[in-house]
């Protein structure tokens, strides 16, 4: 099949936060204005620090919650969340893997409870073959199949991780976003969960969207990158392109400040970065304005369009010239 | 004369099946103005090892080590707070170690009065601002008043290497320190420690999980696996040369920036999990997981040494054999 999977245009949302009885509701933009376009069996990376909306942005995707604005396109058909029958045709075909496999498995249902339920709600695949198919998710994922008796506190960390990804797997989804999948385990271990994600996209040509805050491992695995600040896209394209030559400040100080060998280049990049107080507050214009080395007049107030800078998606009111 | 210096350090803990061995037979020393590393993954002991060292460890612990030095003293448990004093610790999460009810002045003044008791306010104050200026934050009049809520994360890990600088330490462990904070705030901190370090002439032992942050920090590196310290070494050999295939495994398992030489091919991955700390194997702990490991493995390797390249192998790599299975 050719064509991009899932395409995004201009997702925003925003959540209000109480004050008070008397004070109007806080408004939190925690996304504004991100695109982005996932291809068969390519692998998405979000990069950005906590609070950028990393997860708010997964979570729309996931249909967890509802955008205020924006397109989301599932195989070039927009995905209306005004009729359920359209959502579910994208959400049978998505799955998710969440940070912390210890807490998102129920503790007291055996390996195989926790993978018939998304079968039940698969029509594809008749009760009887049931058995089978969990048998052949099992080894797929490296575990044996009368390990399906076992409760989740049998596993080690990375087992668990494996069963995780043997759930969303089940129902033979297209998509599957990891919400820092590998951020809990040990790091021998999450070697293995990089090379078990790597099989299965070649076998099953899942795509993948990836949230992660280690760059060395977005680099080994993705296609394409997307760059988040404060709620919005900083930077998007191609992995090559944005990590060899980053066209957003922020990107810069992002690569920058990985402690790593021979990026001299990039060194005089940590020194720039202001150090903040404060934590960031909702205001016009840029959302980096205030940590940004070459920030002016403009950038704080006005918010930069998504302009393109060499093969990539840049947005800064600087682009193409720093 | 190295500032700390401890031999076989062993520390164990009571368990329901008999004892569990946290850290067994390692040693370590120090010098004064260096910036060491140890690096393990959760459940090797790091964290146990530092607290063993600064008397941190529950009354129920046991610490036994056959010579421990601090500062050209001689360290038994009797004057172990000869280690306390002359040492300080930052831990992970520094919004849950600052005291949320008190002003960051206010905090501040508490560590400084218990190390000088009979100095006056202004004094008192003075010494704040400047180890608030020291770990670069700008104004520092403006944030004495304010919370710890009241200022990012990265801020409030400022804020916390100042109180442990308040008592002019000779060594301070940095346990995890930067973890929680985000890439940007992570570089600057590393980058304050290295400073502080060389102006101030203290040794800092920086335990982490994570290799990157030792590449440009550290110049010697300890890699602890299950309560054993396996390697000892510059940080550059361990990096390129590695003799333990333990370190080869926590090397090239996670691709470094930068170092991608292919992407999407398979990482090197060492099978099965760490075990339990009441289920270390016999022998070389790393024994069942080790694709080198051969029938001498069941006998715990001695802790050898090639110049200063410290290992503890039946089987070390040598240095054509591991250029070929890069």
């Amino acid at each position: 099949m050719s064509g991009p999977i899932l395409v995004t245009s201009g997702l925003s949302k925003s959540f209000q936060s109480s004050r008070g009885l008397f004070k109007k509701p806080l408004t939190v933009q925690a996304i504004n204005n991100i695109s982005f376009t996932l291809g068969q069996a390519e692998t998405l990376s979000v990069v950005g620090e906590t609070g950028s909306g990393r997860t708010t942005l997964a979570h729309i995707l996931a249909g967890i919650n509802y955008p205020d604005q924006g397109m989301l396109l599932y195989k070039g058909k927009p995905v209306s969340y005004l009729q359920k029958k359209d959502e579910e045709l994208l959400h049978k075909k998505l799955r998710l893997i969440f940070q912390n496999p210890g807490r998102t498995l129920n503790p007291k249902a055996p390996v195989y409870k926790t993978l018939i339920e998304p079968l039940h709600n698969n029509p594809d695949v008749p009760q009887h073959e049931y058995r089978k198919r969990i048998n052949q998710i099992l080894e797929k994922v490296g575990l044996r199949p009368e390990q399906s008796h076992w409760l989740p506190h049998m596993f080690s960390g990375g087992q668990r991780q494996r069963i995780a990804i043997a759930r969303a797997l089940v129902s033979s989804p297209e998509i599957i976003i990891a919400d820092e999948p590998l951020s809990a385990l040990d790091v021998s271990v999450q070697a293995q969960i990089i090379n078990l994600m790597l099989d299965l996209q070649q076998k099953e040509g899942v795509s993948y969207v990836f949230i992660s805050h280690n760059l060395g491992v977005v680099q080994h695995i993705s296609d394409k990158v997307l760059v988040m600040f404060g709620g919005q896209l900083m930077e998007y394209g191609h992995i090559d392109d944005v990590f060899n030559r980053p066209g957003h400040p922020y990107t810069r100080a992002l690569l920058a400040s990985v402690p790593g060998l021979k990026r001299n280049a990039l060194k005089q990049w940590r020194q720039t970065q202001k150090i903040l107080t404060k934590s960031i507050d909702t205001h016009l214009g840029c959302p980096y304005v205030s940590r940004c080395p070459v920030a002016t007049e403009q950038c704080h107030h006005e918010n930069p369009e998504h302009t393109p800078v060499d093969q990539q998606i840049v947005s800064c009111h600087h682009a193409g010239n720093i | 004369m190295p500032l700390l210096q401890i031999e076989e350090l062993n520390v164990s803990f009571p368990g329901l099946n008999g004892e569990i061995r946290a850290v067994s037979n390692s040693s370590l020393s120090i010098e004064a103005g260096e910036i060491r590393g140890i690096i393990g993954e959760s459940g090797s002991g790091k964290s146990v090892f530092a607290q063993a060292l600064l008397g941190l460890l529950s009354p129920t612990a046991k610490v036994s080590y056959d010579y421990f030095s601090f500062d050209n003293q001689l360290i038994t448990p009797g004057n172990q707070h000869i280690v306390t004093q002359g040492s300080s610790i930052i831990f992970q999460d520094p919004d849950n170690s600052l005291n949320p009810s008190k002003t960051i002045g206010n905090q501040l003044h508490e560590s400084l009065y218990l190390h000088h008791p009979h100095a006056s306010k202004d004094f008192l104050k003075e010494q704040a601002l400047s180890l608030l200026q020291d770990v670069g934050l700008s104004s520092p009049e403006s944030l004495l008043g304010l919370y710890p809520h009241q200022f990012a994360a990265g801020v409030n890990q400022r804020i916390m290497i100042a109180l442990a600088l308040a008592c002019s330490p000779k060594l301070l462990i940095a346990d995890e320190a930067t973890t929680n904070l985000d890439m940007t705030i992570q570089s600057q901190i590393l980058e304050l420690l290295t400073r502080l370090s060389q102006e101030r002439g203290m040794a800092v032992l920086t335990i982490t999980h994570d290799f990157s942050i030792l590449t440009e920090t550290t110049d010697t590196t300890s890699v602890m696996y299950c309560g054993y310290i396996l390697e000892t070494s510059s940080t550059e050999t361990l990096l390129t040369h590695p003799k333990h295939p333990y370190t080869r495994a926590l090397v090239n398992s996670i691709p470094q920036l930068g170092l991608v030489k292919k992407s999407r091919t398979h990482l090197y991955a060492l099978p099965g999990s760490v075990p339990p700390a009441d289920k270390i194997p016999v022998g070389c702990p790393l024994g069942p997981r080790c694709p080198r490991a051969g029938r001498e493995c069941v006998k715990l390797p001695e802790m050898t040494h090639k110049d200063n390249h410290h290992f503890r192998c039946h089987f070390p790599i040598e240095f054509n054999l591991w250029e070929d299975q890069r």
